[in-house]
Formats: structure tokens, sequence, C-alpha cells
């Protein structure tokens, strides 16, 4: 391979039992041995990496770009029907249906996708198809790093779908079966449109062990035996031969009827020259089995030779996107951001920061204003203060002189007549008087109780006349405190009960009854609601 | 002459993140020293609302206590402030022999005592006098709203067998001082 060759873009069909190589007219098939999980082993992967350093001289996509077929265990694959739109908004519409049909978010997909042209498929006239495939990027990481190559620089696309290059233009149902070693790969079309893609578990080996076991030979020679298989055979060999191939071939033949309907099958990859005749025989009559007869040489595989004929810009192919999705995208992203709601949020934000200091330096001045006058009100608050507590004092500090007086009038017995009545502040009350017998002073000294005014009332003297007519009493009482005593029922306003009752029942110093004088006022009535109660 | 300097691009570069760096550290100390100037203000406000509440507070019982004080002025028909100290004994000794005379109680005697100052008095006044018994009662009950402020101390009310339909009484009768009440503010009759 000359340097300028090392420019051409490189075709690489990952396959499961080998990997195949082609820049221009070089190629190279590369072994590949696996682990049981399926990845590759150490040795394999570093005699690999020399092997496509020695083909590549140099990182496999260090200058040119490369195209890869992989196989397709692990893709994924969708037919979805989508609204019309210009073709720059569909990556993005396609994004949002790959994020709700798949179950790993698009970012973490390797994903492509092909418009299904509108005849065969059923569309309307504001739809359309699209088929996407999907694989996780995981999954590309050990092709990438074998590769060494930037993500950019590397396409991935399915094998089975590139194949189809190589029959095209074909119309009508068709299907390709490519043969492996150990699997192989079947992808049906219908009018160029893949309907069907499958991995199933029979390869060339199948074959070669029937024929081994049949004809009880080594394995090398088996194999020969199955290369040789095009060539007519005769004799005895030839039918153990047949019953080996019809052996291994009926299980390929099962397995293709239950899942394929097309009709036209074409072969291609190991030993399906020789097979492709045979199995036509094994899938029953309407069948026809068709070897793809292409240029094989090393690295040459129908996987790679359609790779280098579409070289990734013809529309059956379909590109595996590696990348993040590009700034244009987020550009247009950010661009739906609700950006008036963010502005007003940003707005409230800085009024909720903003509005405690608004709120001091506006409201200081009005404040400072208002304390300084209830301030100078001071020595006013003072004085209610001060003449509150002095009247409050001097309520306090009032006697109920003419309550006292009243109830001694209100008890006394009719006849009777007081001599001297003293009273001070401090609620001691002394009388004398004179009644007509005992039963009078008893009497009125009940009332006195009775009145709930006095807490004590006594009768300190009783001294009986001579004439046995009279009594003089000489007594002593204390008035309740205001907190505890028995209100004085209120006479009726207007008229003079104190007086009149005094009067009435007895005078002091005087036996005669008077009239009332209507110029006295009554003890409690003329008194304010807020001092009666308290009187 | 003015030299041309030939600046590199590093040394452009160097002195535009130098540039960034002072704006940067500008905007962060002008901010912090606003900031600073904005939240003490703030501080000083927040206290001067508390200060302010706490005068609300203070001022809310004082409604009721103006009402209280109006009714009491009202009913003892007295304002304390309007009391000239000199004048109070002369006045209330007057305005009781007037309430007296007026209501027909012969006034015989009278006698006006000072009070220590110390004891919230200012002085006492003892009377004696005579008449009908509606009349003294009538007379008792005016002392309260002559409007100085009157304590009756003691009341003795005797007949009089010279004169029947007569009434003697015997008053004392203490007035309280309401600048002595302004300096303690504390009862003292």
């Amino acid at each position: 391979m000359t340097k300028n060759q090392a420019n051409l873009p490189l075709f690489i069909e990952f396959g499961t039992d080998s990997w195949h190589l082609l820049r221009g007219a070089d190629g190279i098939d590369l072994p590949v041995d696996r682990l049981e999980n399926g990845h590759l082993t150490t040795a394999c992967k570093e005699s690999l990496q020399a092997a496509l350093l020695r083909f590549s001289m140099g990182p496999p996509g260090g200058e040119g770009a490369v195209y890869c077929g992989i196989p397709a265990r692990g893709v994924s694959w969708r037919r979805l029907i989508l609204p019309r739109c210009s073709p720059q908004d569909l990556p993005g519409i396609l994004k949002l249906q790959i994020e709700s049909e798949f179950p790993v978010h698009p970012d973490h997909l390797a994903w492509g996708w092909r418009t299904i042209p509108p005849t065969g498929i059923k569309e309307s006239g504001r739809s359309q198809e699209i088929l996407v495939l999907a694989i996780k990027k995981s999954a590309l990481d050990e092709f990438l790093e074998m590769l060494g190559a930037r993500p950019g620089l590397v396409q991935f696309s399915l094998s089975g779908l590139a194949r189809f290059e190589m029959i095209s233009p074909v119309s009508g149902s068709c299907a390709i079966l490519d043969v492996g070693k150990h699997d192989a790969e079947i992808v049906a079309f219908q009018d160029a449109v893949p309907e069907l893609i499958r991995n199933l578990s029979w390869g060339s080996d199948r074959v070669v062990s029937a024929l081994q076991e049949e004809l009880g030979s080594a394995r090398s020679e088996a194999e020969e035996t199955l290369a040789r298989l095009a060539e007519e055979l005769d004799g005895p060999q030839a039918a153990r031969i047949d019953s080996a191939l019809s052996k291994a071939l009926i299980l390929l033949a099962d397995q293709i009827r239950r899942i394929c309907s097309s009709k036209v099958i074409y072969l291609t990859g190991q030993s399906s020259r020789e097979i492709a005749p045979e199995l036509g025989q094994y899938l029953g009559p309407g069948f026809e089995c068709r070897w793809m007869d292409l240029a094989m040489g090393p690295g040459k595989t129908a996987a790679t030779l359609s790779l280098q004929k579409l070289e990734g810009g013809e529309p059956g192919f379909i590109s595996l996107k590696t990348e993040s999705p590009t700034p244009v995208r987020k550009i247009k992203k950010t661009a739906h951001l609700p950006v008036k709601w963010m502005v007003l949020a940003a707005v409230l934000m800085l009024l909720v920061v903003v509005l405690p200091f608004l709120e001091a330096g506006l409201r200081t001045p009005t404040l400072r204003r208002s304390l300084e006058t209830v301030r100078s009100k001071g020595p006013v608050l003072s004085a209610i203060d001060r003449q509150y507590g002095f009247l409050q004092n001097l309520k306090k500090n009032q006697s109920p002189y003419l309550d006292a007086i009243y109830l001694l009038a209100q008890s006394a017995p009719q006849g009777t007549k007081f001599e001297s009545i003293t009273m001070n502040r401090r609620g001691d009350l002394a009388f004398r008087g004179v009644m007509k017998d005992v039963n009078q002073v008893a009497e009125f000294r009940s009332k006195l109780i009775d009145s709930g005014f006095f807490s004590t009332v006594a009768f300190d003297e009783q001294t009986t006349s001579a004439d046995r007519q009279k009594i003089t009493v000489r007594g002593t009482a204390q008035w309740k405190p205001s907190s505890s005593r028995k209100a004085v029922s209120s006479p009726s306003p207007g008229t003079n009960a104190v007086g009149t009752n005094l009067l009435k029942t007895s005078a002091i110093g005087s036996k005669t009854n008077q009239p009332a004088n209507t110029n006295i006022p009554a003890t409690n009535a003329v008194l304010p609601p807020v001092i009666e109660g308290k009187r | 002459m003015i030299a041309k300097i030939s600046i590199s691009e590093k040394d452009r570069k160097t002195l535009r993140f130098g540039a960034i760096a002072i704006a940067f550290y500008l905007a962060l100390f002008i901010g912090f020293k606003v900031y600073q100037s904005m939240e003490a203000r703030r501080k000083s406000y927040l206290l001067l609302r508390e200060e302010a509440t706490r005068a609300q507070f203070e001022l809310q019982p004082y409604k009721d206590k103006v009402l209280v004080l109006k009714t009491l002025m009202e009913s003892f028909k007295l304002d304390p402030g309007k009391l000239s100290r000199p004048l109070v004994v002369a006045e209330t000794s007057a305005a009781i022999q007037k309430s007296a005379s007026s209501g027909g109680v012969m006034l015989a005697q009278v006698r006006e005592t000072q009070s220590r100052s110390s004891s919230g008095e200012l002085a006492t006044i003892q009377m004696e006098g005579a008449g009908p018994l509606l009349a003294v009662l009538g007379f008792l009950h005016h002392l309260d709203s002559l409007g100085y402020p009157l304590i009756l101390d003691s009341v003795a009310i005797n007949s009089d067998p010279a004169k029947p339909g007569t009434t003697k009484i015997s008053l004392s009768i203490i007035l309280l001082d309401f600048e002595q009440w302004k300096k303690e503010g504390t009862p003292r009759a």
C-alpha cells in the first residue's frame, strides 16, 4: 500500500467471526477470537491492532474517513410515522420520538434514519414513515477503541442493509442471507425497504461438522469436501454428503421459513456458493436461492464492497451518529426556553432581595417623625398618669356616709329617735338613740346585719327608762371595705330617700315627721354610674 | 514625542486578564460596601420599628385611662391641673361655707389646720354648724362635687335639744395636695 492509498477511505465489516478491511483495491481479512461474553480476547485485540496498524500505515482513521458495517446484534430498529416537516426540523422531532420509543436516552445512543419512500407504505399526505436504527454508544466503543480514530470520522451502518446495494436495483420481495462461521444474518426487503433483520444461530460450521460426522473424516477433510460441493460428486460418498447436507440445511431452512416470507434469497458469506443450490431444495418449491457472485478477495465481502460503492452518500445508507447533538441543536433548544418567565422570576427575586432595603429607606423618616411626636407627648402622658392616680385615690377615699345614714333610716323601726350619729372614714359608726322596746332593738339589729353593708353591729348599752316606755340604746358598727360590701339599693331618682326615710322613721333630735325636702339629691341616683358601683 | 510601544499578544492577554480581575475585585469591593451600608440602615430601621411597636403598646391603655379620667373629673367637677396651691385652702373653705349657707346650714365655727407636707395633705378643715336635717344631708352630698380634692374624715350629727328640728353637725375635712402628688405620685391619704 502506498502513502496515497493511505488517504483513501477505509471500509470495514465487523463480523462476528472475522473483520474485513478494504481500502482502494487492497484488503485484509482478520480472524476474531471472542470470549464467552462476546468481547474480544486480549491477545486478539493486540493482534488486531497490530494488523490494523500495518494495513493502514498508522491509525486507521487518522487521515481518511472510515466506513464501518456492524452486525445486527444489539441494533434496535423502528418504523416511525411522523408528521411531515422540513428536513431541518426532522432530526429534532426524531430525537423526541426516539426518547419516547426507546428505553435509552438518545444522547446515549448512536442512531440514524432514512425516510421510507411513499410507495408501498401506509402513509397519508400529512405524514411520513421513517426507519430508525439505534444502538448503544457503548456497543461501538470497542470498535472505536480498536480503530483509535476520532468518532466524528467514523461512520457506522448495518452491514445487512449495506449488502442490498450489491443486488440493487431489485423490486418486490427478497432477502439477503449472510452466512458466517458460527451464525448467519438475514435481512428481508420489500421494494428495497428493509422489513426484517434477524440473526440466525446457524453457521457454515454446522455443515462442516455434519460432513465430518457422516464421512468420519478429519475436520480439514470435511472443510475440503465442503469447498468441492459445487463440483459434481458421484458414488457412495455423494449420498453420504447429501445426507450430511440434509441434516445441516434442514435446520437453516426451517428457521428461514418461520421468519421470512420472501421467496428470493440471495446468499453471501462463507460457503454460500456451495450451499445455495441445496438450501433452495430444502426450502421447498417456490423458493429460489441465488448466490451473490462477487469479485471476492481479501477484505472484499458483500458488505465492504457495498460500503465502498455507497461511501455513505446514497439514500439507502443509514449512518449511525456517534457524536452528541450538534451545538446548533442546543442553541435551538435554548431558543425555546421560557425567557419571559425567567426574566419575570429574576425580577421577582431581585425585588425580594431589594424590597427590605427599600422599605427601610422609605419608611425610616416617617417612623422617626411619628416616634418624635410620641416622645414629645411624654409630659402629657405623665400628667394624665398623675391626674388619673390622684383622682382614683380621691375616689377610693370617699366614704359612704350617706349610704350608712340611709341604711340606718331604712332599718330603724317606726318611732325611733336618734340623738347622735358619728362616723369616720375608717368605717366606724357610733350612734345613740331611743326605741320603744327590746323587740324594736332586735329588729333594728337584724336589719342592719341583713343589709350586708356592715361587718359588725354591736349595741354597747341598752337602758330601759323608769316608766319602761322606752329604751335608750348606744351602738357601734363597722362597715365593710368597698370591695366586699353589698351595694346599697338605689332609691328611685328624684326622691330624697335618705332624708324622707330618716324623717319618716325617726328624726334626729325630733319625733316630728317633717315633709321631704325635694332639694336634697338622692344618694346614689345623682352619682355617675362608674362610681356608683364602687360606693 | 510619544514613543510607540509595541505590545505582544501575550502581554495584551495578560493586561486584559488583569483589567478583568481588577474590575471584578472593584465590583465585589464596592458591592460589599454598599451592601454593608444598606444592611446597617435596615438594622437601624428594624430597631426603630421595634421601638415604635413598643410605644404603640404603651400608648394603648391611655385611651381607657383618658375616658375614666374624664368621668372622674366630671363626677368630682375637678381638674387637678388647674388647682393653685397657695389659694386652694382659702378657696375650698370659702366654697364649703358658701355651699353650707346656700343649703341652709349655719356654720358656727371653722378651723383650718396646715398639714405636714410629707403626708400628701394640704390642710385639715374642721367645722361645726347647725341646720335642718335635710339641709345637713344635702350639704354632705354636695361636698364631693365642690370642685376641690376633699376627703370627709369624720362626721358627727347630733340633735340640738335646745332647738327642736335643728341638727348639729361637726365635720373634719382633709384637703389633698396635688402638688405633693405630682412630686411623689404615691397615695398618702
